[in-house]
């Protein structure tokens, strides 16, 4: 298939089963909301190294938020929901909790417990910090914990919703060079920023370090992805077209095949175009992950051109 | 939200001894013609079965709505003493004043609403949220004496003052007053914490007031609020919060 020159493979992406949880975070003003976001996604690209995978959903106007104060949706991904609890506890004590100004409520508040959803305490864990001054309130059936700061009080939600989500989502921008196809990824995560339900957790939404499951070492769970790497042209089994010197990976969680599906459509019709070999998809054979984004599939609807 | 509305025919004043039987949660979920041999007598019925249950051209009743579980009562008029007694859940909006202990203990009961939201649009009595241990009681108009007397917990807001020793006694809850010209006689119980602004547990109180559909002043939800701490003769967990600017 081809879309403004650029050949898009007949490959899928390979995804897996996650679990996700979205805070809301609101703070004084949009700058402070912008570090509290910063904080709380950082170190959260993946969960080969890292304890979730967190990316910024979309930033809050007061009126779409608890207390009326500019806010952002983070949507944190983990394996199991035990792993994301953790997380997100530690998260939001260690990044949120420290923030200046900042309150963190439950972006999924009608979620409850069965098999497809949990609630993960988040406030009632943090509390504790309040060494038994913290207070709780309840307002419309909500409760939310105030532990007494030195700014005031940081306000937290008792219990955050967490759904059954995807992780691993995920395009290949094959170029010509790397500036190329670095503007290239560029304007696919741009396309997805506005979407719903999805992140780009990794820096700026793009990994270059795209990996493969294993390694030749003891103990490395995964490593370079040598058949996309260019400077391995010569000497691995590449599967890198002619005339292409750069690849990116633009990774993308969702919480919903609808969602990621939107989100690689919306990311591979901005990603083609001049110099833009070709758009493809990473998976493992099929063997591994339980969702298959077949790319072709995904652009049905989308005319190919020459 | 669907219900029936039940209009007092009048000609029969001392055929309702209080009003606890008017509750959508028992009155709501009554076919039409139970609900007619029920309250037949008394009440011209409109509407359908629903959780929201209207009534009308009351003469001034005591427990209305005591220990609703659920639902929604609005009432047309004023009210009598023991507004949603023990409730325990549910919303009750009062388009008038009401009397003495809204939200307060019913009868046999040791503690007032333990859930729930109460509305009165203009005035409430005296001892709003006697003994509360949880739930929201918004008054929109002035409060008598204590508001939040002996509280347990939950939260009271005030839209007019004065207020005459809010919260005397209490162990836990907050009361809020969003007048910003009233006098706060306090007990001496509570001491000042400072001048605050962004105190986000009353932004969310106040956006579920308005919520509420409770108008409340320009400014109140961002403004600054004296803190109280009190009452240190029991807890010294309550708040009592006063909008100045």
């Amino acid at each position: 298939m081809l879309l403004h020159g650029t050949v898009i493979e007949d490959e899928f992406a390979e995804a897996f089963r996650m679990w996700a949880s979205r805070l809301v975070v609101t703070a004084v003003d949009a700058s402070w909301v912008g570090i509290a976001a910063r904080q709380v996604c950082g170190y959260g690209t993946s969960v080969i190294g890292c304890d979730a995978e967190v990316g910024l959903e979309h930033m809050l106007e007061p009126a779409q938020t608890p207390d009326g104060r500019p806010g952002a949706a983070v949507l944190l991904f983990a394996f199991k929901a035990e792993s994301l609890s953790k997380a997100i506890v530690n998260r939001t004590g260690q990044c949120l909790m420290t923030c200046p100004t900042t309150a963190v409520y439950d972006g999924m508040p009608d979620v409850i417990e069965d098999d497809d959803m949990a609630r993960i305490d988040l406030g009632k864990t943090l509390r504790f910090f309040g060494d038994g001054h913290q207070r709780s309130k309840v307002v419309a059936g909500r409760r939310y914990w105030r532990v007494p700061v030195m700014d005031g009080e940081f306000v937290v939600e008792e219990t955050v919703g967490a759904v059954k989500a995807i992780g691993g989502g995920n395009l290949l921008v094959s170029g010509k060079d790397q500036q190329v196809t670095l503007t290239a990824a560029g304007r696919a995560v741009a396309a997805m920023a506005p979407l719903p339900d999805v992140v780009t957790p990794f820096p700026g939404g793009i990994a270059r370090s795209g990996s493969k499951v294993g390694s030749r070492y003891k103990g490395m769970f995964a490593s370079t992805n040598d058949q996309y790497c260019p400077t391995l042209r010569s000497v691995s089994d590449t599967r890198l077209p002619d005339g292409v010197g750069c690849v990116y990976e633009i990774v993308v969680n969702g919480l919903s095949e609808q969602a990621i599906t939107a989100a690689l459509r919306a990311g591979i019709e901005s990603a083609c175009g001049n110099n833009i070999v070709s758009v493809s998809a990473g998976n493992y054979g099929g063997n591994l992950g339980k969702f298959h984004f077949k790319l072709h599939k995904v652009m049905q609807g989308s005319v190919p051109t020459a | 939200m669907s219900g029936y509305t039940l209009t007092y025919k009048g000609h029969a004043p001392v055929g309702l001894a209080d009003g606890a039987a008017l509750r959508p949660d028992l009155l709501g979920e009554l076919d039409r013609k139970s609900l007619e041999r029920a309250v037949g007598e008394h009440f011209d019925i409109a509407g359908d079965q629903g959780n929201c249950l209207t009534v009308r051209n009351l003469p001034v009743l005591s427990r209305l709505g005591a220990q609703m579980q659920r639902g929604m009562l609005v009432v047309e008029g004023n009210v009598g003493t023991d507004l949603g007694a023990s409730m325990a859940g549910g919303l009750i909006r009062v388009i008038g004043s009401a009397g003495d202990r809204v939200g307060g203990p019913d009868r046999g009961c040791d503690r007032g609403m333990t859930g729930g939201e109460i509305v009165v649009q203009g005035d409430g009595g005296d001892y709003a949220g006697l003994v509360q241990a949880a739930g929201l009681i918004v008054i929109g108009g002035k409060a008598g004496r204590s508001p939040g007397y002996r509280m347990l917990a939950g939260t009271i807001v005030i839209c007019r003052g004065p207020l005459d020793q809010p919260g005397l006694e209490m162990r836990r809850g907050t009361v809020i007053c969003i007048d910003r010209q009233t006098q706060m006689a306090l007990g001496p119980g509570f001491s000042e914490n400072g001048t605050f602004d962004q105190l986000q547990v009353v932004r969310l109180v106040l956006r579920r007031v308005v919520a509420l559909g409770v108008n409340i002043e320009n400014g109140a939800m961002g403004g600054r609020f004296v803190h109280y701490s009190g009452d240190r003769f029991e807890l010294n967990k309550g708040e009592l919060l006063q909008w100045v600017c």
